[in-house]
């Protein structure tokens, strides 16, 4: 558990700093560095405190489903997080590209 | 009948001006020769080499790769409404001589497009690219039936036709490939002439490295299977 522990620190730390150095240079709103903190906090509580883990097993998702479950439904949601984070980039990487043609093209009535 | 040089440029600022000279001012059956350099981008002296040697520059504001800069100069061959548009690489390695051999199978109105072709005189070509062409080719004629000895020549000819029929979705250097697969599906004729390339220490060392083979590789096998 001590990797894991050590892991969430340095993943934790890494991100809380970024966003906040991002916050700091006006970069990044402060509803977004909120919500990364409170993300990151919460890694760090279920890493430093995993009697948590157990208590929503008991509490919210019932007695009888099991970790490997509750991982499976996180990682679900992970990947539809991924895909949907690669559909916005894509869409803003044509968008840009189309843009940048156009720009270009207009050079061509200038002379 | 008029002719387009269009020439895709990124941090050429060494060479570009010795190319843009290097090329004809007038050919047989042509009336007119337009010379534009898309400068992708440049961080160096590009755009104003290019301009000094009496090129038009289209600029791209950020460096968005040869994909992009590829389909910047389709559409400005359309704009220019040249009746042959040719496509050739800013580092030096076209030959201007075999200018007359490629453009003459559009002129002569025998194909819609012309590619040239390194490979059916591979002599000087780095046996790395050499195989790594040869697989691209074998891939490209397996999955999409093109029967072509280098699917990834820059050095082209279109015409008008060509020009407004490809439609293109790719950004990168799998462009030249998903160019070959458009105008098939187009169905616009394609023809090869040979084409000599100059293997420079420069030319060698702006060409495509290993990873990014690789990648372009793997790009283009997605695209045949995708469409």
């Amino acid at each position: 558990m001590i990797i894991a522990k050590a892991i969430a620190t340095f993943f934790a730390t890494l991100v809380i700093v970024k966003v906040y150095d991002e916050f700091r240079h006006g970069r990044e709103n402060i509803i977004m560095l909120f919500f990364w903190l409170a993300t990151w906090s919460t890694v760090l509580t279920l890493a430093f405190l995993p009697g948590i883990t157990f208590w929503l097993r008991e509490n919210i998702f019932g007695p009888d489903t099991g970790l490997g479950t509750i991982f499976g439904i996180g990682l679900i949601f992970l990947l539809f997080i991924s895909y949907r984070l690669y559909i916005k980039a894509d869409r803003a990487e044509r968008k840009i590209n189309k843009i940048v043609t156009e720009l270009a093209l207009k050079d061509l009535d200038k002379d | 009948m008029k002719l387009a040089i269009i020439i895709p440029a990124y941090n050429e600022g060494k060479v570009i001006n010795q190319v843009i000279h290097s090329l004809p001012k007038s050919l047989e059956r042509i009336s007119k020769i337009d010379i534009v350099v898309v400068n992708d981008g440049s961080t160096d002296h590009t755009a104003e080499e290019a301009k000094q040697a009496g090129a038009k520059v289209l600029n791209h504001p950020i460096n968005s790769g040869v994909g992009i800069a590829k389909k910047t100069l389709l559409k400005a061959g359309q704009k220019l409404n040249a009746d042959v548009v040719v496509t050739m690489d800013a580092d030096g390695q076209h030959s201007p001589d075999d200018l007359p051999n490629l453009i003459k199978p559009i002129i002569d109105n025998e194909a819609d497009i012309v590619a040239g072709s390194r490979l059916i005189n591979p002599n000087g070509m780095p046996i790395f690219r050499h195989r790594l062409n040869q697989l691209m080719n074998l891939l490209l004629k397996l999955l999409s039936k093109i029967d072509i000895t280098d699917s990834q020549s820059g050095y082209r000819a279109y015409n008008q036709s060509a020009l407004k029929k490809l439609q293109l979705k790719t950004s990168g250097f799998e462009i030249d490939t998903e160019i070959l697969i458009a105008a098939k599906r187009a169905n616009l004729r394609m023809t090869e002439v040979p084409i000599k390339t100059i293997y420079t220490d420069y030319s060698k060392s702006k060409g495509q490295s290993i990873t990014t083979s690789i990648t372009t590789f793997i790009r283009l096998i997605t695209k045949l299977i995708t469409g």
